[in-house]
């Protein structure tokens, strides 16, 4: 229950570096602590150290650490980084643009720094879901980060809408101190690791709730109830019936999954998928020279969304600063 | 195993040893167990907080106290700084907020902090009283940036006092504002939000509340 971190002071003294990593999760701290072990100047700037993995209440997949805090684990990475060197700042780059060899960041802060080369490891953010009420209700009910926001639900009931990993382990997060938890879902089948699904359906309080859709969260002041809509399933595709029902409920969170920070590689012109996420070789090259990607933002991680080869793309990111920088001199 | 670990405290005795300058003295009023949840391991943090450094040193007293009504203290638990009394904790700084507490303690002791130029004109040139509440839970990675701002506010202008407000610990004060997301700031009881803001939009907000 107890437990420390350690943040970052913010000052920055240089402006000119090796190689500027845009992003502080597992792909950008691992990058950056390949980067220092090169000797190459580091700086990464992000907005939140540790990044979307420290939302999560245990990871139990990262080889060597059976069993971690997401905040624990993005703490050893940043710290790890750190004790070789890395320079870790905390703001959002604004706009990454290039003059002549150089590339230029210009930061939230006002602050613009340079350097040789950049690592995209922006990372994912939340999808929404895009139904009547989840905007006027947020903060009101309806939340995105179970492991901030879980403990004020103490005795009530709450729903979490998805049928990922991370929608199954908010679940868990949850019944901890909700009385009654909904898992809704628009399949009647989950995408979540099966270890995870036995844990839920294991638990009393979870009530599984599919296949469903939410279409409209009401409440005066705060959320009170959502109306769900039965879904069938036709040659894959999620087929709406037409069929509703209301669940009452003092708070919705939702874990609909991810989309792609690529907005910063779309403005240096780097290519994009259609899902939009950026395209890299098996170098972490983008088609920009001397722009690499690393970890969830890039088409090549973002199939499987996990730490373990979002570290391994960073590895191999700051490896190819490392060649491009020694074959450019 | 004390609360912070042996490996942890080498690092911090060396960042404070860095980065501190004058002495900075805590006070904590604390309320009678078991009605104080978290009392006794308040305590036991700053016990170990004021081993990392000669220049952090911690005080206790009763929140029913006469030093305690000096301070405007009316609650247990709070945390406040001799040198900067406008600077506060309601409830203990564990988690993601034991970072903004560290920071807390080296910006009062160099008596500075990480503003624009542009907002700390705007804050610093408040007359009038200002209060600012941040509800937090130690799970919420993203409430010690909302905290820090506020802290920071209330570090050069000693008309903003600045609570970090551990919902859990403070349920009551948690449910009148009716706090159902973290980060959420309320000041002046007049304007409130959720979330952890850039400090220019926060300090908008609280010039709002004026």
């Amino acid at each position: 229950m107890f437990q420390i971190s350690i943040g970052a002071i913010n000052r920055l003294e240089e402006k000119e570096f090796d190689v500027v990593i845009v992003g502080g999760g597992p792909a950008g701290c691992t990058a950056a602590l390949y980067s220092r072990r090169f000797n190459l100047s580091t700086l990464v700037i992000s907005e939140r150290f540790g990044g979307l993995i420290t939302d999560a209440e245990i990871v139990e997949n990262y080889p060597g650490i059976p069993n971690i805090s997401g905040g624990q684990l993005g703490e050893l990475f940043v710290n790890h980084a750190k004790k070789y060197g890395a320079r870790f700042y905390q703001a959002r780059v604004e706009k990454i643009y290039r003059k002549d060899t150089k590339f230029f960041s210009k930061l939230s802060d006002g602050t613009e720094v340079s350097s040789k080369t950049i690592i995209l490891a922006t990372g994912e953010r939340h999808r929404k879901l895009n139904v009547p009420g989840e905007r006027e209700f947020l903060g009101k009910g309806v939340s995105y980060c179970a492991v901030c926001d879980a403990p004020l639900f103490k005795g009530k009931k709450v729903a979490i809408v998805g049928g990922g990993n991370v929608a199954f382990s908010d679940a868990q997060v949850l019944a901890k101190h909700a009385s009654e938890v909904y898992l809704v879902h628009r399949r009647n089948w989950f995408r979540a690791d099966p270890i995870e699904v036995e844990r839920v359906k294991k638990t009393s309080n979870i009530k599984l709730i599919t296949p469903y859709v939410v279409k409209e969260i009401r409440g005066k002041k705060s959320v009170e109830k959502i109306i769900l809509e039965k879904t069938k399933e036709e040659n894959g595709k999620v087929i709406p019936t037409g069929e509703t029902k209301e669940l009452d409920v003092d708070g919705v969170f939702i874990a609909i999954g991810l989309i792609p920070n690529s907005e910063l590689a779309r403005q240096i012109g780097a290519k994009i998928n259609e899902r939009g996420y950026i395209v890299v070789d098996d170098f972490m090259r983008t088609t920009v020279d001397g722009v690499f990607a690393a970890g969830d933002c890039t088409d090549k991680a973002s199939r499987f969304r996990q730490v373990v080869v979002s570290a391994a793309q960073g590895a191999i990111a700051a490896i190819s600063v490392f060649n491009y920088l020694k074959s450019s001199k | 195993m004390g609360l912070i670990s042996e490996e942890d405290k080498k690092e911090l005795k060396k960042l404070l040893e860095e980065k501190m300058d004058k002495e900075v003295e805590i006070l904590f009023f604390k309320g009678n167990t078991p009605e104080c949840h978290f009392c006794e391991q308040i305590e036991n943090l700053l016990e170990e907080v004021s081993s990392l450094s000669s220049k952090i040193t911690y005080k206790t007293y009763d929140y029913q106290s006469d030093i305690a009504k000096n301070y405007e203290v009316k609650t247990a638990p709070v945390i406040l700084f001799k040198q900067k009394p406008n600077i506060r904790f309601l409830g203990i700084p564990s988690g993601h907020e034991f970072s903004a507490f560290l920071e807390d303690i080296i910006r009062i002791s160099r008596n500075e902090v990480d503003l624009k130029l542009a907002t700390a004109q705007k804050i610093s040139r408040i007359k009038k009283p200002v209060h600012i509440m941040v509800f937090v839970t130690p799970t919420c990675p993203y409430c010690p940036i909302a905290v820090r701002t506020a802290h920071m506010f209330a570090l050069i202008n000693p008309n903003i006092r600045s609570e970090m407000i551990e919902a859990l610990e403070y349920r009551e004060l948690a449910e009148k504002w009716n706090v159902m997301a973290v980060p959420k700031v309320v000041i002046n009881e007049k304007v409130e939000f959720e979330g952890a803001y850039p400090e220019e939009i926060f300090a908008e907000k609280v010039l709002e509340a004026l």
